[in-house]
């Protein structure tokens, strides 16, 4: 009783919370929770919802559809392939981190990544993570994050993978990969293209031509193409190398959406190139890694398709990043971390502005017993523009019973000001501070008889939000630190799986409820739904698969007012899937697909009048040697 | 296992706490078969939000209601509302950001048709002998492409073979005696001019006035008067950023006979005047929060004005007041004030961003 008490209390206690920016996850084939690694050297609390290429071809055709079916991640997006934003627990877009392998890819101009402009079908692996994490992810990481990885291994195997998919509106999915491992190399190249005419029929009646014809969603068209190339070289097994890098290249136009979709004439480009070299190296119980990366990010927008001028704005970063562990005793291990990283970004608006950042931390992991571990973890950054609040991480995990485990943290964490909020023309604003937000969660994870359960509570209070404002008599706005807000509610993991003979069944599905409340209205924050949720029901017998995809999004309001006119009708979207294993042995599978998506043909919003697609089709192959 | 079970109910607990409860509703849900007899308000709403809305009240304030046109019809009208124009039995709600213009039943706001082909930023209609005739920014960044599109009221269509091109920046429109008047606030950039379109020929003649005129109104005399607003030179420090420097405003006084500028009331050195309306031989003007009341026939601007807040919208109406209060993130308040006697007779919310009054 004495040891439980004692136990207990350390969990109480225990700070912080630090996943391993490199932890190893299992490759699953399907959408789960991270199972916990008892092995871990730190605590791991946030929830994390992992999966892969399995996942991605049911919704390959875009980033924001594949998130938005599999993830409790909240989208905006305007219309089909239109910019999008992700939204964690009802924080803003600037909130959710976007790493691709482990380096913040967010643009440094809005802060945010559109999840229309780039792709995510090559990744071998993605990890959303809910919650704050500053402490290991700096800027941005108040509402959660979302990672792409790439995963170089040296076993020696050779898997390729391709996948083609055609549908409605002449749109077609396209991605190609292989990997390979040698003992001592590893290889990855992998390409996509995707494509899409995408004018799609405005399904709302209400709003139709002169001749009473539905509209068509015109301007929409969308081009993009990536490829990646990643090496590994494994000098030994405490000395390896790994250099990532990948290009990407979009073109769309922005449709106009509903009353008037004739008015669509803009365009936008996008160039994107990163590179990141990392090395891994143990040496006498110290484990160091170090990570130099090179990313550029570049957007052409066009205000009018058809004449040659455009706006643009351009950024490169450069940074380097390192980290040193090492095992104390059995119950405690060290890590210390460093970051330097130069960004430099401008646009034709904005003359070129260089801001630097240097930050450093620590992380204490005291791990006990098995069934305990607790993690203590501190960071601060300094920025050449402004000061940072220190974050904070404290986080425990306790073991309850067989087949519970009992997790919490408490953590401070920041998002600075962007290029744009502070060097825009008259209406940036050089004043602004860093958003700050403290945070709590508690969960618990459960795993029995093919169930697997997560739940967790979290609340978060943000200070100095950064909010553009109008300015009065004149057509401004401006960004100004005004809003607090309080957001708290619940996060909801299930999944599920049984065979019985040649039937399988497979459930995975995600729930969340969010109270997200500006502290002065105490009203609903625009664009948090207080329900969200998605789940993927699949059942298979033999060699064929049906799936039926299922998200719901309650009204959001989009705006502060909170008002009935000012928001956006209930989301209901069903999507119904088939595949076909023609030819499945160890080293081959070919697999043939279909899917309709919106069966129901139901009409749906997620910004106001940007109608999204009714019912449509695609077929797939997706061949693995 | 104790502690199992209390965690458990704990979790159980809280999912009661936290389990969501209902929003609010406006208070504001009374609808009417007519709106007559009344004031329509029309609010912009946000740029791209497409959420720009209808408000009436009735003329003896027995009530006053929102979102009237989503209402009617179950649709919105899906834009930023620049402004409304009526004829007898029309309105015809012109749309900025997405270059439309809906038109409906005055008074049932009933939806009768929209108008998209010939329009690019529509800004004010006027209208003259069955014609509606659209000032059009053309694209926002080229000060090249402005015009007016003619739009035919029989047929909701435009006349694309009768659109006039004009100088950058067109704004409000007026016709009388056969001509158009047409001031050039500057749209994204800054203008000094008044176009006079003669409609018989379809000749364009210039009248150089001060920088950005907006407001323009005929007197019971046959004068133009014209609100120049001065250009915007440097802004002040945030959050803020009232204009520090501008150039000079006026209201500025036009024979249209001779095409001169007779009279040209001007404000000191870097305050300007935004709003104005006429009502009744007296000219009533906005200018650093407060309202003045001056004759048509004065001589030099007013001294003590009425402190009236922040506004975007105002008109004057037999020296009663009617005010929109400055919102784009909030609910514009409706202030109806006895300019005399300075007490408020009336307040309500209308839409987001309210900016135009008319009489219904």
């Amino acid at each position: 009783m004495k040891n439980r008490f004692v136990s207990f209390f350390c969990f109480l206690a225990s700070v912080s919370v630090f996943a391993q920016k490199d932890s190893i996850v299992n490759y699953l084939e399907e959408v789960y929770v991270v199972a916990d690694k008892r092995n871990k050297q730190e605590a791991l609390v946030q929830k994390r919802i992992v999966f892969n290429a399995e996942t991605i071809v049911k919704n390959p055709t875009n980033f924001t559809s594949l998130l938005r079916y599999n993830s409790p991640i909240v989208f905006k997006d305007f219309g089909n392939g239109g910019t999008s934003s992700a939204r964690f627990r009802g924080t803003s877009a600037s909130n959710t981190v976007v790493l691709w392998n482990g380096i913040n890819i967010n643009s440094v101009g809005s802060g945010q990544t559109d999840f229309n402009s780039l792709s995510a079908n090559t990744a071998d692996q993605i990890i959303i993570k809910s919650g704050g994490s500053s402490l290991q992810y700096g800027s941005g990481s108040i509402g959660g994050a979302v990672h792409l990885k790439d995963v170089l291994t040296f076993e020696p195997h050779k898997d390729y993978q391709f996948f083609s998919s055609y549908g409605s509106f002449n749109t077609t999915s396209n991605f190609f990969k292989s990997n390979y491992g040698g003992g001592k190399w590893a290889i990855k190249v992998a390409g996509v293209f995707n494509k899409s005419n995408n004018d799609y029929e405005y399904i709302d009646d209400r709003y139709t031509d002169e001749d009473g014809d539905s509209w068509k969603n015109e301007n929409g068209n969308y081009i993009n193409y990536g490829i990646d190339f990643s090496l590994g070289c494994k000098f030994s097994d405490v000395n390896k190398i790994y250099f990532y890098s990948t290009g990407y290249y979009g073109d769309r136009l922005f449709s106009n959406g509903l009353p008037n979709p004739s008015a669509g004439s803009e365009r936008n480009e996008d160039f994107n190139q990163r590179n990141l070299l990392k090395w891994l190296y143990k040496f006498g119980g110290f484990t160091q890694l170090l990570n130099a990366s090179f990313i550029t990010q570049e957007y052409r927008y066009y205000a009018d398709k058809d004449a040659g001028d455009f706006d643009f704005g351009k950024s490169q970063k450069a940074l380097l990043d390192y980290s040193l562990a090492y095992k104390l005793s059995t119950f405690w291990s060290l890590k210390y971390l460093m970051l330097i990283e130069s960004t430099h970004g401008e646009t034709n608006k904005i003359e070129s502005k260089v801001r630097n950042a240097f930050s450093y931390g620590g992380i204490v992991t005291f791990k006990p017993s098995s069934k305990l571990i607790s993690t203590l973890g501190v960071r601060k950054e300094y920025n050449s523009d402004f000061e940072v609040p220190l974050s904070v991480s404290l986080s425990g995990e306790q073991k309850l019973g067989g087949c519970i485990w009992l997790k919490a943290n408490v953590s401070a964490n920041y998002r600075v000001p962007t290029y744009n909020e502070m060097y825009w023309p008259i209406a940036g604003n050089k004043d602004l501070i860093p958003e700050h937000s403290k945070q709590g969660e508690l969960g618990v994870e459960l795993e029995k008889y093919g169930f697997k359960l997560n739940a967790t509570f979290f609340y978060i209070k943000i200070k100095d939000k950064i909010i553009w404002r109008p300015v009065r008599n004149s057509n401004l706005w401006t960004p100004v630190n005004l809003d607090a807000a309080v957001n708290k509610g619940a996060e909801l993991f299930l999944s599920y799986s049984k065979k019985i003979n040649r039937h399988s069944f497979h459930f995975s599905g995600n729930y969340i409820c969010t109270i997200a409340k500006d502290s002065e209205t105490k009203k609903q924050l625009p664009y948090a739904p207080i329900h969200l949720m998605n789940y993927t029901m699949e059942y298979g017998y033999k060699r064929v698969k049906m799936y039926l995809q299922d998200l719901y999004q309650s009204s959001v309001y989009t705006n502060r007012l909170a008002l009935d006119f000012y928001s956006l009708a209930p989301v209901r979207v069903l999507n119904l899937g088939v595949d076909i294993a023609i030819c499945k042995n160890n080293k081959k599978t070919l697999v043939l697909g279909g899917k309709v998506n919106n069966f129901t043909n139901e009409l749906y919003y997620f910004t106001n009048l940007r109608p999204m697609p009714g019912r449509n089709y695609a077929i797939n192959i997706n061949y693995k040697f | 296992m104790k502690t199992t079970k209390l965690i458990f109910k704990l979790f159980l607990f809280n999912l009661v706490l936290i389990s969501c409860n209902d929003n609010d509703k406006p208070g504001l849900e009374e609808f009417l078969d007519r709106y007559e007899n009344g004031i329509m308000i029309s609010s912009e709403g946000n740029f791209g939000d497409k959420d720009g809305s209808l408000s009436f009240v009735a003329g003896d304030y027995s009530f006053a209601s929102n979102f009237l046109y989503k209402e009617v019809n179950g649709a919105q009208l899906g834009g930023l509302v620049q402004s409304v124009a009526f004829d007898d039995e029309n309105a015809y709600i012109i749309l900025n950001d997405v270059s439309t213009i809906v038109v409906a039943d005055r008074y049932t706001l009933e939806k009768k048709s929209v108008i998209m082909a010939g329009l690019e930023n529509p800004r004010y209609m006027t209208i003259f002998n069955g014609k509606g005739y659209i000032t059009n920014w053309g694209k926002g960044a080229d000060e090249t492409d402005d015009y007016i599109a003619v739009l035919d009221l029989a047929s909701n269509s435009i006349e694309e073979s009768s659109k006039i091109a004009l100088d950058n920046g067109v704004e409000r429109i007026l016709a009388k005696d056969n001509k158009l008047y047409v001031s050039h606030n500057g749209g994204w950039s800054s203008n000094n001019i008044i176009s006079v379109i003669d409609l018989v020929d379809n000749s364009v003649g210039e009248i150089t006035v001060n920088d950005n005129p907006d407001d323009i109104f005929f007197t019971t005399s046959g004068d133009l008067v014209v609100l120049c607003k001065g250009k915007p030179l440097v802004y002040g420090a945030p959050p803020n950023y009232d204009v520090v420097e501008a150039t000079t405003s006026s209201i500025s006084f036009v024979d249209v006979s001779t095409k001169t500028v007779f009279k040209s009331l001007e404000f000191s050195k870097n305050i300007r005047g935004t709003i104005m309306s006429y009502s009744e031989g007296n000219i009533y003007y906005y200018s650093d929060n407060r309202v003045y009341k001056i004759s048509e026939t004065a001589t030099e601007l007013g001294a003590d004005g009425l402190d009236v807040g922040d506004i975007y919208g105002m008109r004057a109406k037999n020296d009663k007041l009617y005010t929109l209060e400055y919102a784009f993130s909030e609910l514009s308040k409706l202030r109806i004030i006895d300019y005399e006697t300075e007490s408020d007779l009336y307040a309500t919310a209308v839409g987001l961003g309210a900016s135009k009054i008319y009489f219904n």
